[in-house]
């Protein structure tokens, strides 16, 4: 019978640092994406709102995109598209970043950053339906 | 259009957008050159500066800690500060953190919401004092890869520019690094803030890591945190699109102003700065808790 002293070792650790130029870059461009689509829509939607004469600091549900053509109807709506984009950035990086460690074949951080995307789903899922 | 009150005196909104524009600028800046959302700045300066009601500056806070994190990191991933496996690694214990505590918040503790922000503020007394032992030591030399980051490949290089050329570094405790991050995400859940404030120490103080890197690789980590919170207000109607939409502007601008700052300043001005953020949020919390604050 084999002892314990006689069982071979854990495979060895992978020493060092790594790093994908092609996935920081592929993040480094969605997030630069979101912000250069999400930036004109708040500053044009905020302007027709004032043009509008519609301001207001109360909450805005998203029945704001549907409710007609005036100036301030088309501004919430761009408002509102503007903030989604944003909030939706982060969340499309985590998948850019997944897609790209598995052309890369790093598996491990495969599943890690999967896993990550799913946790957000769910907790988005859960809290709107919830 | 109507003007609105503002300490008691009736100003018009436009003037209010622009000035929750420029506050949103400040917070953005402090945020990111500490690796924060910057809601921390934010919140207390809406609820008592602009009268704003909790729960649509919780919203626009939300949003401003997503447009902190996006403009920051866009700029800082390629530039070797932002490490994006030790994000992601963390990042699981953070989305894992942030669904039990929306679950608790929504189920267990409902309508305790004064008992679970004083059960953070030790936390963060702790977080803070962590920080303030090693501000004097950008990294503790002496201190190995433990067997997680090593197999996950967590360590890596930065650059250095205080002193010119490059730094190597190497994660170790990277099962306490990821519990704390998990206390971040249940932060995030329960408070609706970013979790900077743990997220900085977890990576620094614990996990040993330069703290421009912990800076850096939390600012990016933020956005997720707080995406998926910011999606459901957003989806069932609670954001304010005039105060979301200006602090959002704000802070992608700040936040570049603030990593840029961060990139000149010394490891010891930054781990004091953090102290004494920690401090602030602690009281802050202590004075939300003891109904002294909204």
């Amino acid at each position: 019978m084999a002892s314990v002293s006689t069982l071979p070792p854990p495979p060895a650790p992978i020493a060092g640092s790594v790093r994908y130029p092609l996935l920081e870059r592929a993040v480094a461009l969605e997030l630069w994406g979101g912000v250069l689509v999400s930036a004109p829509l708040l500053v044009l939607g905020a302007l027709l709102v004032f043009l509008g004469g519609v301001g207001t600091l109360s909450p805005s549900p998203p029945t704001h995109l549907t409710t007609g053509l005036s100036a301030g109807a088309w501004g919430a709506g761009l408002l509102y598209g503007g903030v989604l984009v944003l909030a939706l950035t982060p969340v499309a990086r985590v998948g850019v970043s997944a897609v790209l460690f598995a052309i890369k074949r790093d598996f491990r951080f495969t599943v890690i950053t999967f896993t990550v995307f799913v946790l957000l789903v769910t907790t988005a899922v859960g809290g709107i339906y919830g | 259009m109507s003007d609105v009150l503002l300490l008691g005196t009736p100003v018009p909104l436009l003037v209010v957008v622009l000035l929750l524009f420029l506050v949103a600028v400040g917070a953005g800046s402090i945020g990111s050159f500490l690796g924060l959302g910057g809601g921390v700045v934010l919140v207390p300066i809406l609820v008592l500066g602009f009268g704003l009601e909790i729960h649509l500056v919780i919203a626009a806070s939300l949003v401003s800690v997503i447009a902190t994190s996006t403009g920051a990191a866009s700029m800082e991933v390629e530039e070797g500060f932002t490490n994006l496996r030790l994000g992601m690694f963390l990042e699981m214990a953070t989305a894992a953190g942030g669904l039990g505590g929306a679950l608790i918040a929504v189920t267990l503790l409902a309508s305790r919401d004064q008992v679970l922000i004083l059960a953070f503020v030790p936390v963060v007394l702790a977080a803070a004092a962590l920080m303030y032992t090693q501000r004097s030591s950008d990294t503790r030399p002496g201190l190995p890869a433990d067997r997680i980051s090593r197999y996950l490949q967590l360590s890596g290089e930065c650059p250095d520019p205080v002193h010119g050329g490059t730094q190597h570094y190497e994660a170790t405790r990277s099962l306490a690094g990821l519990g704390l991050s998990g206390l971040a995400g249940l932060a995030s859940g329960l408070l609706g803030i970013g979790g900077g404030l743990f997220k900085v120490p977890a990576m620094h103080a614990v996990m040993n890591v330069p703290i421009r890197v912990a800076a850096a690789t939390s600012t990016l980590m933020i956005g997720v945190t707080a995406a998926a919170a910011a999606l459901v207000y957003l989806v069932v109607g609670d954001v304010a699109l005039l105060v979301a939409g200006p602090a959002a502007i704000g802070t992608v601008l700040g936040s570049r102003i603030g990593a840029n700052l961060r990139h000149r300043a010394s490891s010891r001005w930054l781990a004091e700065g953090f102290v004494l953020i920690l401090i602030v949020a602690a009281a802050s919390m202590l004075a939300q808790g003891v109904g002294w604050l909204p």
